[in-house]
C-alpha cells in the first residue's frame, strides 16, 4: 500500500500525501487525514533516461495510473520482465544492493505484476 | 466578468525586435535587453519616451533587472513590472501589456524578455513534499514519457519526432536571430546523444541567452505618435489557464487555451496560417498540433511528412526554428514568438516567409503548469 492523504470534507484522495491543502476544495491540515491506496496501477508510459545530473544512468521511469485516477511517476525495474504500457504494475521495495548515494534503502520501484518481491 | 480582447478596445503589435538567441556568453543582460528594445522602437518608429509602461519577463536575472536595464534608455519615471511564469514568462508579459492597452489604462506598452543561462529550479521541488520519483524527472524525461504515450496511442514511429527537429533546425538555419544555425539531417538528429526515451540532444531545445521585445499599442496611441500603423498587427485573442481537473496535462492546457483563443478571435484551426508552439522537445509539436486542432488526432506525424507544416505548407509551424532551433532562453521565448508571427503576418521575413500568412497562433506552456495562447491577425 502507498500512504496517501484523504480530504475529510470532499473525499478527494491525494498522492503524494501532504497537509498544505486539498487539491479540490482547499481544506487544510486537520481536514486531511492519512489514508492508503493499493500500490498497484496501470502503466501509461515509460522512458529510459540516458542523462541525469545526479542519478546513475541509464534508469527507467514510468507513469502509472493508480486508484482514484491518480497519476504518479515511479522508477521501474524489469526484475519481473519488461513492463509494458497497459499492463498492471506493482510497487516493490528494492533490495539494498544497488542503492546509490542519493537514494535511501527504502526506494520504491514498480515492476510487472507477478514479479518476485 | 467576461471582458477580453474581443470586447475591449483593439490592441496591436506596432514594433518588435531581438537580440539574437545564443550560447551562454559574457555579454551582460543589459546589452541583450537594450539591443532588443532599441530594435523594437526603431521597428515601430517611436522613441523611448513614448512608452507608457514596461513588462519585463525574466526567470534568472535576480531582483530588479528591469530598472537596471531600462535606465540606460533614459529615466522616464514610467512603471516597470517583472513577470515570471516559467517558460511562459514572455507570453505572460505580452498578455499583461495587451490587457493594459485594451483596458484603456495606457496607449503604448513594452513587453521585454531577457535572460541569461542559469540552473532551472522549479519551486515545486522545494515544497517539502516527498515523491516517489518526481525529483528524477527532468523536463526531457517528462516529455519522453509523453512521447511514449503518443506512440502507443497514435501508432507513430519513434523517429516521427526527429522529423520535427529536422524541420525546425532547417528553419532556424535561415533565421539570423536563432541560436542554432545548422541544417540537420534525420541521421544527424537520430545519431545525436541520447537523452531520454526516443529524444536525442538535437530534439531538445538548447540552453541559451538572448532578448526579445514587442511594443503593444492602441490605434489612437500609435497614430498620435506618427508610428507606421499600416504595418500594425492586431492581437485578436489572448488567453491563459492553469491546471484543473479538466486540464491536467500539457496537451490539455494547449487544447483549452487555444480553443478559448480561437473562440475569442472568431476563428477555427483551419484559419491558422502560421503557428509557434512550446516545442522545447520534438514530441511536443506533434502533440500540440493535435491538441490545438490544426491536425486531427493521430495525424500530425503524417501531415508533417506530407509537408503540411513546412514553410509553404498548409500552416507553417515553428518558422522561427521554434524552441528547438531558435532557442528557449525562457523570459524572451514567448515574446519572440509574437515578434516572429508579427513579422510573418507583415510579409517581411527574408528567406523563410510563409506565403500569404494572415492569421497566426502563438501557444505556450510553462511549469506551473500554465497555458497561454495568442492569435494575431493582419488587418
Amino acid at each position: 500500500m502507498l500512504v496517501a492523504a484523504r480530504c475529510s470534507v470532499c473525499e478527494t484522495m491525494m498522492f503524494p500525501p501532504q497537509s498544505y491543502g486539498c487539491l479540490s476544495c482547499g481544506t487544510a491540515k486537520d481536514g486531511l487525514v492519512e489514508a492508503t491506496i493499493p500500490a498497484t496501477g496501470i502503466l501509461q508510459a515509460t522512458a529510459t533516461v540516458h542523462m541525469h545530473p545526479t542519478h546513475p544512468v541509464p534508469f527507467t521511469v514510468g507513469r502509472i495510473r493508480i486508484a482514484h485516477d491518480i497519476m504518479l511517476n515511479a522508477l521501474l525495474t524489469d526484475a519481473a520482465g519488461q513492463p509494458r504500457i497497459g499492463e498492471q504494475v506493482s510497487a516493490r521495495l528494492n533490495n539494498a544492493s544497488s542503492v546509490s548515494e542519493d537514494m535511501t534503502s527504502r526506494t520504491i520501484y514498480f515492476c510487472a505484476d507477478g514479479g518476485a518481491p | 466578468m467576461s471582458a477580453n480582447l474581443s470586447t475591449l478596445r483593439p490592441v496591436h503589435v506596432i514594433g518588435a525586435g531581438w537580440h539574437p538567441y545564443q550560447n551562454a556568453s559574457d555579454t551582460p543582460f543589459v546589452t541583450l535587453g537594450l539591443t532588443a528594445i532599441r530594435a523594437a522602437l526603431a521597428d515601430a518608429g517611436i522613441s523611448w519616451d513614448a512608452v507608457d509602461s514596461t513588462y519585463v519577463a525574466t526567470t534568472a536575472l535576480g531582483i530588479g533587472s528591469g530598472g537596471a536595464m531600462l535606465r540606460y534608455l533614459g529615466l522616464t519615471g514610467k512603471p516597470i513590472i517583472h513577470v515570471e511564469n516559467a517558460s511562459a514568462s514572455g507570453s505572460a508579459a505580452i498578455r499583461q501589456a495587451c490587457l493594459e492597452v485594451a483596458a484603456g489604462l495606457n496607449d503604448v506598452v513594452l513587453a521585454i524578455g531577457v535572460d541569461k543561462v542559469a540552473p532551472l529550479r522549479p519551486a515545486r521541488n522545494q515544497a517539502g513534499i516527498a515523491t516517489l520519483a518526481d525529483h528524477l524527472i527532468m523536463p526531457p524525461t517528462h516529455f519522453a514519457l509523453l512521447a511514449d504515450r503518443y506512440i502507443a496511442q497514435s501508432g507513430a514511429r519513434p523517429d516521427a519526432f526527429a522529423h520535427v527537429a529536422v524541420k525546425n533546425h532547417g528553419n532556424a538555419a535561415r533565421n539570423p536571430m536563432a541560436q542554432r544555425q545548422k541544417v540537420r539531417t534525420l541521421d544527424d538528429v537520430l545519431g545525436s546523444r541520447p537523452i531520454a526515451g526516443p529524444l536525442t540532444a538535437l530534439q531538445c531545445c538548447p540552453m541559451g541567452e538572448g532578448a526579445a521585445a514587442v511594443i503593444i499599442a492602441s490605434e489612437n496611441g500609435a497614430k498620435g505618435l506618427q508610428a507606421d500603423f499600416d504595418r500594425a498587427i492586431r492581437v485578436a485573442a489572448s488567453t491563459t489557464i492553469t491546471e484543473s481537473p479538466q486540464a491536467r496535462t500539457d496537451a490539455d492546457l494547449v487544447a483549452h487555451s487555444v480553443a478559448q483563443a480561437l473562440d475569442q478571435a472568431g476563428r477555427t484551426p483551419a484559419d491558422i496560417d502560421v503557428a509557434e508552439f512550446h516545442d522545447a522537445f520534438s514530441v511536443e509539436e506533434l502533440v500540440y498540433l493535435e491538441a490545438s486542432g490544426i491536425a486531427p488526432a493521430g495525424r500530425a506525424a503524417d501531415m508533417l511528412a506530407e509537408g503540411a507544416f513546412h514553410i509553404g505548407g498548409r500552416c507553417a509551424v515553428s518558422p522561427s526554428g521554434g524552441l528547438i532551433g531558435m532557442g528557449h532562453p525562457m523570459g524572451p521565448t514567448g515574446i519572440g514568438q509574437i515578434a516572429e508571427i508579427a513579422f510573418q503576418l507583415r510579409g517581411e521575413v527574408s528567406g523563410r516567409q510563409q506565403p500569404g500568412a494572415r492569421i497566426g497562433l502563438a501557444s505556450m506552456v510553462g511549469i506551473g503548469p500554465v497555458g497561454y495562447a495568442h492569435i494575431l491577425e493582419r488587418p
